[in-house]
């Protein structure tokens, strides 16, 4: 087991009644596999994941339960050891490819920074590698997007950009919060392609976050089902896509629209 | 646990005090703050003086009550001033862009470029001194500041999709500005006019100070300042009073304006 | 059936200013489009980000003025749903202005015939009296697109231009809203211009699809024929970036579902 989330319970103390947006959530990853977790807003999908990143350091929250990684318990273990962890053996992809980047940084000093943060590499070295990264992630011209700023690029560039930062540590777990919301039909399909062969070269582990079923159902193997900071349901693809057993995973799937000759709204209606 | 807002609140306090005590000096004053007794000339803190007399013998605490109503009126006048014309030439300027924008903010570049203490010196010096003078001096040296601000939140409603639909629902332009713009931008708008406010009792102080604002016998807090410099070594309780008595109005608003950023 | 919309020849013009250029540049948005919409129609305009789709739109609204062409549109007030649910509520009124506001602009109605049609309207999208009195902050998403279709709809436009009404929310919720948006159509005779880059849900409603890239319209037609003959490549691009290809056998022969495929 790579990843192991038990009893998690996050909650907000920064309004009169304290609010829970996470609560016993159990979730494990084993290395080189693709967990899908599936959700509406306010389900506490990203919650969940900010927090295995570590991201949530906020002082007016609460957190209990254990995110264990490599014997390690990540909610309670000190910055330092956090951060060695963070970026080198797990990393995050955001929705939002325009603020993700840092928009006075150029391209290539930005994906190699965790290279710099974790290994003794170089500046040659640093180069030659993320040029090699720019290159695996499909960007057509390595050598200018590695001088260029983040908003001479296109919104699937960047998110390609992204992808390239997030990977260049060769990272065991990559979380990916909501990736291709953000971009068109036909760039979401690059980039999940893009995603899924990381995962089968690398072996890389994917934790993939989406409100989106039919995208869940084309690239992960098991899903969970979030609703209102609670798992729904467990179970692989196939299984929930198939037989699912609550009705809440059930509604989800069915508001899926369909696009079948005569079961159309209009037509139904 | 709700967080209270404590600047609020304190600041509220401190305000509500100083406005009962500036409210009261309009009035009623213990004593004639223009009465000269020379009997009581620097006498320090009694407890018929409670802050001590000034060099002609005047009752400071009475001096004070009255001087914060001057200070308050020049203050109230100068921001409202600002507020009104700043708002008006931020909203146009920022709502319809182009031309308009391009002339009005030129000459509010301008008149930004002097320093405000500079631009009042040359209308006082222009037109005399005195209370309502140094309003409309300190007042017009404010506007470019507040239409700044103003300017810059239209520019950014007017692309917002509530103003689209709006205009979709047959709304003239003056209505979009004014009824559907002007209520969201009241908070940034009220922040500034707290800060303003501040500002304005400093400038009038430094007008005064300089001999050209409020002229006596009319007191006020930049005024009484000035004069008690001279006797800071034999009588500090005056310039202190005084002076904390204004580092009150302005903390008070400080406080308060924070406080309502945050709520 | 006689046309609310008749577009043709439109071509418009934003001008940018170039990088490292002082003089702006008057650069081509939209390219030689050209379509019909019929009376009660909904007709689904479906494209990527940045090939022109809102221009269209806010073209048609004369939003933009820099345009050359002939649109006829049937009705004097087009109205038109945005979006974001939380950009196009104005924070600081009351739902029941909001709802009032074109009946005081444009029809000069009493106060009193207001207040009793913008209810009428509320509860027609769905919503309680008791939210006349509410501000958008205290509404959900989905509770505030039902209230930015009530105020386009207090008009009783003739056509109504729809951008992204509910890609901003979530899929329970989205079924929702269009099947409300059908309702609403059928009962107040809409003509709907409807605009997503999302194909399923475009499927759901639209009677006629056009497909557009680059500001130019590259396939037009009945949605069904589109979606299951395209005949442009890029319709077929699109089609099976979002998983809906499948080849005319398949849909002979009954096939496989097409919602979900890998």
């Amino acid at each position: 087991m790579l990843l192991e989330v038990k009893d998690l319970n996050i909650e907000f103390h920064d309004h009169l009644i304290p609010e829970t947006v996470v609560s016993d959530v159990d979730l494990t990853l084993s290395e080189g596999e693709i967990l899908g977790l599936v959700g509406e807003s306010g389900s506490g999908k990203s919650m969940t994941a900010h927090a295995i990143a570590g991201l949530l350091s906020r002082h007016d929250m609460k957190k209990t339960g254990e995110i264990l990684f490599d014997g390690k318990n990540l909610l309670t273990c000190p910055r330092e050891e956090l951060r060695k962890i963070q970026g080198n053996d797990i990393s995050v992809i955001f929705q939002e490819p325009m603020t993700s980047l840092n928009p006075v940084k150029k391209i290539g000093w930005q994906t190699g920074e965790a290279l710099r943060l974790h290994t003794d590499l170089g500046p040659e070295e640093i180069k030659r590698k993320v040029l090699k990264m720019l290159e695996l992630v499909e960007l057509p011209d390595p050598e200018l997007v590695y001088g260029q700023y983040p908003h001479e690029l296109s919104g699937g560039m960047r998110q390609r950009v992204m992808i390239a930062s997030a990977m260049i540590c060769e990272p065991k777990i990559l979380i990916a919060d909501e990736p291709t919301t953000a971009l068109d039909v036909t760039i979401q399909a690059q980039i999940t392609a893009l995603l899924k062969r990381f995962h089968e070269t690398r072996h890389t582990a994917i934790l993939f976050i989406s409100h989106d079923l039919s995208l869940i159902r084309t690239l992960c193997e098991r899903v969970i089902v979030m609703r209102q900071g609670r798992v729904v349901e467990t179970g692989t693809a196939e299984e929930i896509f198939r037989q699912p057993k609550e009705d809440y995973t059930k509604l989800l799937i069915e508001a899926i629209p369909k696009c079948e000759r005569g079961k159309s709204m209009r037509e139904i209606l | 646990m709700k967080k209270r807002n404590y600047n609020l609140l304190l600041g509220g306090i401190i305000t509500g005090i100083m406005m009962v005590l500036t409210l009261t000096g309009f009035f009623y004053t213990p004593f004639d703050p223009e009465k000269m007794d020379a009997a009581n000339k620097l006498s320090g803190i009694s407890l018929t003086h409670i802050m001590g007399c000034d060099n002609f013998g005047r009752d400071i605490f009475s001096r004070v009550l009255k001087g914060c109503g001057t200070t308050f009126t020049v203050a109230c006048g100068t921001v409202l001033i600002g507020t009104v014309f700043g708002t008006l030439i931020g909203a146009f300027t920022g709502y319809f862009g182009g031309l308009v924008d391009e002339v009005l903010m030129r000459i509010m570049d301008a008149l930004f470029a002097f320093p405000s203490l500079l631009l009042a010196l040359v209308f006082v010096s222009l037109f005399g001194s005195g209370k309502y003078h140094v309003i409309i001096a300190l007042g017009i040296a404010f506007v470019p500041s507040f239409s700044r601000i103003v300017r810059g939140e239209y520019m950014r409603c007017r692309e917002l999709d509530y103003v689209k639909s709006a205009r979709l629902s047959g709304a003239s332009h003056l209505r979009i500005m004014f009824v559907h713009i002007l209520p969201n931008i009241f908070t940034v708008l009220l922040s500034s006019v707290m800060i303003g406010f501040n500002n304005a009792v400093l400038a009038e102080a430094g007008l005064t100070y300089l001999g050209i604002g409020v002229r006596p016998p009319d007191a006020s807090l930049g005024e009484m300042l000035s004069s008690a410099q001279t006797y800071l070594f034999s009588a500090p309780w005056y310039a202190l009073c005084t002076g904390g008595t204004m580092i009150l109005m302005i903390l008070g608003f400080s406080l308060m304006s924070e406080g309502l950023k945050k709520s | 059936m006689s046309m609310i919309l008749e577009v043709s020849g439109l071509n418009a013009f934003y001008k940018v200013r170039a990088p490292g250029k002082r003089k702006k540049e008057r650069h081509q948005i939209l390219h030689d489009i050209t379509f019909q919409m019929e009376e009660g129609e909904i007709l689904g305009l479906v494209g990527e980000s940045g090939c022109g789709k809102s221009t269209l739109a806010r073209t048609i609204l004369s939003m933009v003025r820099d345009h050359e062409g002939k649109i006829q549109c049937a009705d004097a007030h087009p109205q038109m749903i945005f979006q974001d649910p939380y950009g196009s509520l104005n924070p600081s009124m009351k739902i029941g202005n909001i709802l009032q506001e074109p009946l005081r602009n444009i029809l000069k109605m009493p106060a009193s015939r207001r207040q009793a049609e913008a209810a009428a309207m509320l509860e027609k999208v769905g919503l309680e009296e008791k939210y006349m009195d509410r501000y958008p902050s205290q509404l959900s998403g989905g509770q505030r697109q039902r209230v930015c279709i009530a105020a386009s709809l207090m008009l009783h436009p003739g056509l109504l231009i729809a951008d992204e009404p509910v890609s901003a929310l979530d899929v329970t919720i989205q079924a929702q809203v269009l099947r409300l948006l059908l309702e609403l159509k059928k009962e107040m005779g809409l003509s709907i211009l409807f605009i997503s880059h999302d194909l399923r849900v475009v499927y759901q409603l639209c009677d006629h699809v056009m497909i557009m890239k680059e500001g130019r319209i590259v396939e037009q037609g009945e949605t069904d024929q589109v979606y299951f003959s395209p005949r442009h490549e890029y319709t077929r691009d699109l089609l099976s970036a979002a998983g809906i290809s499948r080849t005319e056998e398949e849909e002979e022969s009954g096939g496989r579902k097409c919602t979900i495929q890998q």
